[in-house]
């Protein structure tokens, strides 16, 4: 046997003990399957254009408080988000202009309002981690979502 | 680059901007597995690689209709999940300033939670964890099933695609070594 069958048979064990260690769990394939029903082609998307994750960025931190800036920007819809972690719990806190009228939406689907005030700001609490965007009612009633981000 | 044009990937595609619903569930079917794989081999934890994974598809819904390289759809998703678990890793950090790494529990080891039932399997899951990061990153990616493109194995790990056959062969052998001195003496 060559040392290549040899690799493929080895590779080929551990793909079946790796089936059983640490197999993709079956909510995962679920919310692959279920990711394609938030498609929606009418949507302008405002995308993601400063985010201080991104290398070049010092890491915001005051006390116990991690904060993450991010800044999207599309379809006449400008959004400043401001996500900050205290103690395990997301708080988001942001700032939209260019919309009057948003929608929290989560990977699942899952919609809640935006409280926006009368300058466009808002504050959401007891954020539940994972993927989320904000959608909003843009220029001339147009719907703007911005991309996706996880927190 | 000359890369044969894979006319499957465009037609899956081509059906999925289409709306062809079946055609997503092939789509993520086929590659959910090395993205999870890619998180895992990351060491990410499951609900980190869980949200990475939802990310990446919905990302991939969100560009479907502006995807320039149609054939090169695995190779997309492979370098979105490498950035997303990257994010995940620096997100962590950010939450957990360094230092405060001990206070973490230990991540589920399978072993302990007897999933894996032939003890030589046990041993073989015990020495890939032992391998060094890079190599075990590697392997996971490799072992995902369907296996995966060299092309797109490249991308998710940030690699030549010229040298992921020698590093293969490289990291088996080095598993292969840990397999025969088995147990670390305490």
């Amino acid at each position: 046997m060559s040392p290549d069958e040899d690799d493929d048979q080895l590779l080929e064990r551990l793909r079946r003990v790796a089936a059983e260690a640490d197999a993709v769990p079956e909510n995962v394939l679920a919310a692959a399957r279920a990711a394609f029903a938030m498609r929606d082609t009418d949507v302008e998307l405002a995308r993601l254009v400063a985010d201080s994750a991104e290398a070049g960025f010092e890491p915001v931190r005051s006390g116990p408080v991690a904060a993450r800036l991010l800044a999207f920007d599309g379809g006449g819809v400008c959004v400043d988000l401001d996500v900050e972690v205290t103690a395990g719990r997301t708080v988001l806190i942001g700032h939209v202009s260019g919309a009057d009228a948003c929608v929290l939406e989560r990977g699942d689907g899952v919609r809640q309002l935006v409280p926006l005030d009368e300058l466009g700001r808002f504050l959401i609490g007891g954020v539940r981690p994972g993927p989320l965007r904000l959608r909003c009612r843009g220029p001339a009633g147009r719907t703007v979502a911005t991309s996706w981000v996880t927190v | 680059m000359d890369r044969p044009i894979d006319v499957d990937s465009v037609d899956l595609l081509g059906r999925v901007r289409a709306g062809d619903e079946t055609a997503w569930a092939e789509l993520t079917a086929r590659y959910t597995n090395m993205l999870w794989s890619l998180a895992r081999g990351m060491r990410l934890s499951e609900q980190d690689a869980a949200d990475a994974v939802q990310t990446t598809w919905l990302r991939l819904v969100e560009r479907v209709d502006t995807i320039r390289h149609a054939d090169r759809v695995g190779g997309w998703l492979a370098t979105t999940m490498r950035r997303e678990c990257l994010a995940a890793i620096a997100r962590r950090e950010r939450v957990m300033p360094a230092g405060s790494w001990d206070d973490l529990p230990a991540p589920a080891d399978p072993l302990e939670d007897g999933l894996i039932r032939e003890e030589r399997d046990a041993a073989l899951w015990r020495a890939l964890r032992a391998l060094r990061p890079r190599c075990q990153v590697l392997l996971r990616v490799l072992m995902a099933d369907p296996a995966p493109s060299y092309a797109d194995v490249a991308l998710a790990l940030d690699m030549p695609v010229g040298s992921i056959g020698p590093t293969r062969q490289r990291c088996l052998a080095a598993l292969r070594q840990l397999m025969r001195l088995g147990p670390e003496p305490i």
